[in-house]
């Protein structure tokens, strides 16, 4: 059995760990429970046992009860599990991609009558609050997520793990980025129906302490989003949802660099991969063709690959530099000495190659010579420069990045069309209002 | 869970915790009820915890029951009251439920404990509502099937007919199907390859088919 009514005798040590999401007052029931079911939790029914229910309920109840006022809550079973399009249950249906849910027209005279659908409020943080295993197997079946005799037990294997960096406040780049290439079926190959052997996860940084939290719109108090953030803080370093908050960083670009070398960390420590990309939320990737280009026959082994889009003989900037000062000026935003590195963390004039920061891919060994190279580091020798920086690492590990063709870095401000990703496996930077014909969101005016 | 803490007579190891809003008179009326129906079927030593997002909570009906009170901000809703009370549980199994239920002659916690400690690896043991109003027993139970990538799922009812074996409940088989299928090759002797370590492949006990 994998559900029951809300009248059970539990385990208290499992209660802890899969707890109800708080935001969710009522509608609560089909998120506990397939949070137990995609944790492989079992459930157990006892049809011997039962209890009185009084299902009387009053005028007041019926006006002033969250139970009748559902609408509000429905999206939270939606963000909870972000890879579901439609869940239906015998009394409800949820249409997750038209963020709709219908409900059986239970007096209707004939069978065409159908049920009624209404739009989802969807407001707030996109937040998940289910804590899920990178693989479930109904989910991403066995034959593509193979288990490995050799990954230390217990460990999921993913061929393909995408880790996208992302900030809690960039919520409109992970709707975009859910709605179009992180909910499509890649497939391996051309013509070919299997798919792509792939996962995605976003990284976040613990929440900055000092930071005001913003408020949930969606008529939450203050006290909901309280008990969000605490359940968050349970919740680190666990998958949950589509996400993974990192316990060792907190958010902020000047811990960027941190932050890159803490995920692949947890990867290595979390997943048996074998070809990591970090990539970021405004960013599109063809998953077939990166698929179909690690795959390739002419391709070595992965397990030292370093590959992406790759910057050589790229200047060091210095504190006291000013515009005149760069080889290349056009290729800098104004505020580019926030890149400046001391002579005393990296001396050259020039960093080693390396893969823009936009994508770039590592493999297994690749990533724990790097994360072993950055742990021999003293901590004040940080270029907060983070994908020269990998590329420092790597050089000082005897790996040497491969140029992987049709990564882009689009320069800041260009026009951006459709054709910007014609045969192109990543774009970075990517201006969201030339793929969806919708009102651009605030955020993007910055990104631009 | 350390199953030895699992040991013991039912007022030791289960807490009764209630979920209640008492800003409506009807439910502070039902809520009397049930902690009156769980003393007579439970005893007075089992710990009662009511967590109430209501603030207007009848006193005299919590202190006759011997109840402990929780009190939640207003309106705070079903997920953060059964959460709080999780928390406020010092016993290795609770008892969870709304409140406007009643416990009656087949209201058995002593069974759902014993399906329990059957099964170690299960989580909860659910029982049924019998709708007062209408005279009619349902059991909701539902398994989940996912299809394509996980994007569409649909909750299907399943019949769990009562009166089989005395007090004993249904368990669904929760391994996946690639780790029933590796089980079965060991139990053929062919994968000495695959390690008995990995996660999930314990069996259940509890797999009682009516046949």
């Amino acid at each position: 059995m994998q559900a029951t009514h809300n009248f059970f005798l539990a385990r208290t040590a499992v209660l802890k760990r899969f707890a109800w999401d708080p935001r969710q007052r009522v509608m609560e029931h089909e998120s506990f429970f397939y949070q137990l079911f995609l944790n492989q939790q079992p459930v157990l029914a006892c049809p011997d046992v039962d209890v009185l229910h009084n299902t009387t309920r009053d005028e007041e109840y019926r006006e002033r009860s969250f139970r009748l006022k559902e609408n509000r809550f429905m999206q939270y079973h939606c963000k909870n599990f972000p890879e579901l399009a439609r869940f239906h249950t015998p009394y409800l249906h949820w249409r997750c991609d038209v963020r709709k849910y219908c409900v059986p027209v239970w007096r209707a005279q004939f069978a065409y009558d159908g049920s009624e659908c209404v739009n989802m409020q969807w407001t707030g943080s996109d937040r998940s609050m289910a804590s899920l295993p990178l693989v479930a197997e109904p989910i991403h079946p066995a034959d593509r997520f193979p288990t490995r005799p050799e990954a230390p037990s217990g460990l999921p294997h993913v061929p393909l793990l995408v880790l996208i960096f992302t900030q809690r406040e960039n919520v409109a780049r992970r709707e975009r980025q859910r709605a179009t290439w992180l909910s499509f079926k890649w497939h391996s190959s051309h013509l070919s129906h299997e798919l792509t052997p792939w996962r995605y996860l976003y990284v976040l940084g613990r929440a900055p302490a000092s930071s005001a939290r913003p408020r949930d719109a969606s008529g939450g108090s203050q006290q909901i989003d309280t008990l969000v953030e605490a359940r968050a803080e349970e919740l680190l370093d666990q998958v949950v949802g589509d996400e993974v908050t990192l316990s060792a960083v907190t958010e902020g670009y000047e811990n960027l660099v941190y932050k890159t070398l803490e995920a692949v960390r947890w990867a290595l420590a979390h997943t048996s991969f074998d070809v990591l990309l970090k990539t970021d939320d405004d960013t599109v990737v063809h998953v077939g063709r990166l698929w179909m280009w690690l795959t390739s026959e002419n391709r070595g082994p992965l397990a030292r690959l370093y590959a992406g889009r790759v910057f050589p003989g790229s200047q060091v900037i210095r504190a006291n530099f000013s515009r005149s000062d760069l080889w290349h000026p056009s290729w800098f935003p104004g505020d580019f000495t926030k890149w400046a590195v001391d002579f005393d963390v990296y001396a050259g004039n020039t960093y080693p190659t390396y893969c823009s920061g936009g994508g770039y891919v590592l493999g297994r060994e690749a990533s724990t010579l790097i994360v072993r190279a950055y742990d021999a580091l003293p901590r004040k020798k940080v270029i907060p420069v983070e994908d020269a920086f990998v590329g420092v690492l790597a050089h000082s590990m005897g790996i040497e990045p491969t140029a992987a063709p049709n990564f882009q870095d689009p320069p800041r401000g260009s026009l951006q069309t459709r054709d910007n990703f014609i045969d192109q496996v990543l774009v970075h930077r990517v201006v969201v209002r030339c793929l969806v014909s919708e009102p651009l969101p605030a955020e993007y005016a910055i990104a631009i | 869970m350390d199953s030895a803490s699992e040991t013991g007579s039912l007022e030791n190891v289960v807490t009764v915790g209630i979920k209640h809003t008492s800003n409506f008179p009807r439910r502070r009326i039902m809520l009397g009820l049930l902690l009156q129906s769980v003393r007579e079927h439970c005893g007075p030593a089992v710990p009662v915890l009511v967590a109430d997002d209501g603030g207007a909570p009848d006193r005299a009906a919590l202190a006759a029951a011997g109840a402990s009170y929780i009190e939640l901000p207003a309106f705070s809703g079903l997920s953060h009251g059964r959460n709080a009370i999780v928390r406020a549980t010092r016993t290795p199994f609770v008892a969870l439920m709304d409140d406007d239920v009643v416990f009656h002659a087949s209201t058995s916690l002593g069974t759902l404990l014993n399906a329990l400690r059957g099964s170690p690896r299960a989580a909860l043991a659910g029982g049924c509502y019998y709708d007062m109003r209408f005279g009619r027993r349902d059991c909701f139970n539902l398994r989940f099937d996912a299809d394509e990538g996980g994007t569409v799922v649909r909750a299907k009812p399943v019949p769990t007919p009562r009166n089989r074996a005395p007090s004993s409940c249904h368990a669904a088989d929760v391994r996946w199907p690639a780790e029933r299928e590796r089980e079965r090759e060991r139990e053929r002797g062919t994968a000495r390859a695959l390690h008995s370590s990995s996660i999930g492949t314990a069996r259940m006990p509890l797999r009682n088919a009516p046949n």
